[in-house]
């Protein structure tokens, strides 16, 4: 009986650390993504004297259209954000005009946090920009994990020279991601909190960006709801649609 | 007056109605801001400075009648006091512009110390089905896409200098517009107007392609034919953006009328770190080159014409921009003008002080070349403070 269930024990971890460490970073992706997802959520930008707070509403279908509205404060209220693959404009209602952005505001800081435009309306995937390659595992707060370093791909549109990310072994989720530049120094560390139920997935709620160089400084993402898989059509993605939706 | 009054009225009444309202299904919003702005005027040969007060309120009414009929009002209150109000004479008559067909600016009160001008510059109904967007109304027709100078924008022309109107005028202009894509629509515009001189018909078709939004413009603009496209893409990671417009005379022998190309590139790019770069320029071949700034004095502020934005046949622009932090962001625009005789800057700083209330410190300054070398022509200083709701 002993020996049935080390061989058993053996067989697991053999299938466990067998699983191609790309085939795990797209399954934590897609847990979070889903196919398409509609989420609203409160972005808290913090320092050590002030605090900010904004609230979006978001929709996103696959990796190429994704729909950023901000519904508060009062002074940013209705502008949008549109991304269709490579292409990103912004909508100011109060000067009635919808601006297209230049590639390199993709790095920008999103509404002065200390996320990225890449980070909100995702252009770059760290499914399809990156290579992957499993390190190990580690204890990230209790969760068993894996750690996978991504080496971006030579043409990927992304400035990071290298990701670590943790992913729970039990439930695949992203726990813990830390982004280097090209000359592997700490920009920014996400911390995946909260993890709960919502929206029929058991995920995290809280997602904490904090800049390496700026240790008591920070900016979290809070969501307050979200709904996976549902059908969004295409056209919902459009300059018509970002002005119009409430 | 008392029209302009009792719309005030109505608009607040409505938009506390909204608060009653709530989360059910919204039926109606309002927002808006309180603004005050100072200004310093170091006008030339005076010893003393001129100090000027506007406390200006805007008031945006959305009333979703239907699925898919909306109403919107907009309205700005604007209450004008200080030194320069009693100093020049009739102040009043100034705010109380009216460029359109129905008159929308009333002066509830024209003292020679203080005046208060309420503007409806939007009052539109907008119809909305599948694909077709119907405004009727008082609206602003954007057609431009440059930062600086729009070539494009032939309905309603604004001057980069005016920053404390970011909405525009509007224009009382009927416009059908049909969404024939993702990014992509055909739009049919005129104004109303019972003066022939000042009518504006115009059709827009955007179209994208090859990660390019482009648009091409035909119509007749105010005795003028046009002629025009523009384009907003890229060039690896710079945003490059172009406009140009053929202005044609309907009539060359009507007096003031002359035929100009208007072209305006821009490129921009925004570094890792937040610093911001826009570079434009501006070719307006219908003028002839004007030496310092005798030209602005030719310009009609109040109702500024797409053709003649600048007095100049050329001008460059660059603006550079830097978030100190997120709470404090520094600009610098700096324009040129022909034969190194004259240029403009335009320092900002802008600061969040708490949410939804904004600090703004800004310079105006142009300077002229003299016998001693550059000097700035009546400097204008502005602090803006900025409730929005």
């Amino acid at each position: 009986m002993k020996i049935f269930t080390n061989v058993l024990f053996i067989l697991l971890s053999l299938g466990v650390c067998g699983q191609d460490a790309t085939e795990i970073i797209r399954k934590a992706d897609e847990k979070m993504q889903g196919k398409s997802n509609r989420a609203e959520m409160t972005m808290t930008i913090q320092r050590p004297d002030w605090q900010r707070e904004i609230k979006i509403k978001s929709w996103a279908k696959g990796q190429e259209l994704s729909l950023i509205l901000i519904t508060a404060p009062a002074r940013d209220k209705g502008a949008a954000f549109l991304k269709r693959d490579k292409e990103l404009w912004n909508w100011q209602p109060r000067i009635d005009r919808v601006i297209k952005l230049p590639p390199s505001m993709m790095m920008q800081s999103w509404m002065g946090s200390d996320f990225t435009n890449d980070d909100l309306v995702k252009q770059s995937s760290i499914v399809t920009d990156y290579h992957h390659q499993l390190l190990g595992d580690t204890l990230i707060d209790h969760y068993d994990c894996y750690k996978i370093v991504l080496i971006p791909k030579d043409d990927a549109p992304v400035v990071w020279g290298k990701i670590d990310a943790y992913i729970t072994k039990e439930d695949l989720l992203q726990k813990l991601i830390k982004y280097y530049d090209e000359d592997g120094y700490l920009i920014n560390t996400m911390i995946l909190k909260d993890i709960r139920d919502i929206g029929g997935r058991v995920i995290p709620t809280r997602l904490e960006m904090i800049p390496a160089d700026e240790e008591e400084q920070k900016t979290v993402i809070q969501y307050v709801n979200i709904a996976f898989d549902v059908d969004i059509p295409d056209q919902f993605f459009s300059l018509q649609n970002m002005k119009k939706v409430r | 007056m008392k029209t302009g009054l009792k719309c005030l009225l109505l608009t607040i009444l409505i938009g506390y109605s909204r608060t009653q309202a709530q989360e059910k299904e919204i039926k109606w919003e309002l927002s808006g801001y309180v603004k005050d702005l100072r200004t310093l005027f170091f006008v030339d040969g005076m010893d003393s400075v001129v100090t000027d007060n506007l406390l200006h309120n805007r008031l945006n009414f959305q009333w979703y009648a239907h699925e898919n009929l909306t109403a919107r009002i907009e309205l700005r209150n604007r209450i004008f006091y200080g030194e320069l109000v009693r100093q020049i004479p009739r102040f009043g008559r100034l705010p109380d512009i009216n460029n359109d067909f129905f008159d929308l600016s009333f002066n509830l009160i024209d003292d020679r110390s203080l005046v208060f001008n309420t503007t409806i510059d939007r009052i539109y109904l907008e119809y909305n089905k599948n694909n077709w967007e119907v405004r009727v109304g008082r609206q602003r027709i954007n057609w431009g896409i440059n930062l600086a100078w729009n070539p494009n924008d032939v309905f309603n022309a604004y001057s980069f200098f005016d920053f404390d109107y970011e909405e525009r005028p509007g224009s009382d202009a009927i416009r059908i517009k049909k969404y024939t894509g993702i990014a992509s629509s055909m739009e049919l515009a005129a104004n109303i107007t019972d003066d022939m001189d000042e009518w504006v018909v115009a059709g827009l078709w955007k179209m994208n392609k090859w990660n390019y939004d482009f648009q091409f413009l035909a119509g007749v603009a105010r005795q003028d034919i046009v002629l025009g496209s523009g384009w907003a893409g890229s060039i690896k990671d710079a945003g490059f953006k172009g406009e140009f417009t053929w202005f044609k005379p309907l009539n060359d022998h009507e007096e003031g009328a002359f035929e100009t190309f208007l072209v305006s590139l821009s490129a921009d790019y925004s570094f890792v770190n937040g610093l911001y770069l826009n570079g434009s320029f501006l070719i307006n071949t219908g003028l002839e080159s004007a030496a310092g700034l005798e030209g602005f004095n030719t310009l009609n502020f109040d109702r500024l014409d797409t053709k003649r934005v600048l007095p100049f046949p050329y001008a460059t622009f660059l603006q550079t921009s830097y978030p100190v932090n997120p709470l404090l962001t520094a600009a610098f625009s700096w324009m040129t003008f022909p034969g190194e005789a004259s240029f403009f800057v335009n320092p900002t700083l802008t600061a969040s002080v708490f949410s939804n209330f904004d600090l703004d410190l800004i310079g105006q300054i142009f300077y002229e070349k003299k016998e001693k070398g550059y000097e700035a022509n009546s400097p204008a200083f502005f602090i803006r403070i900025k409730w929005s709701f």
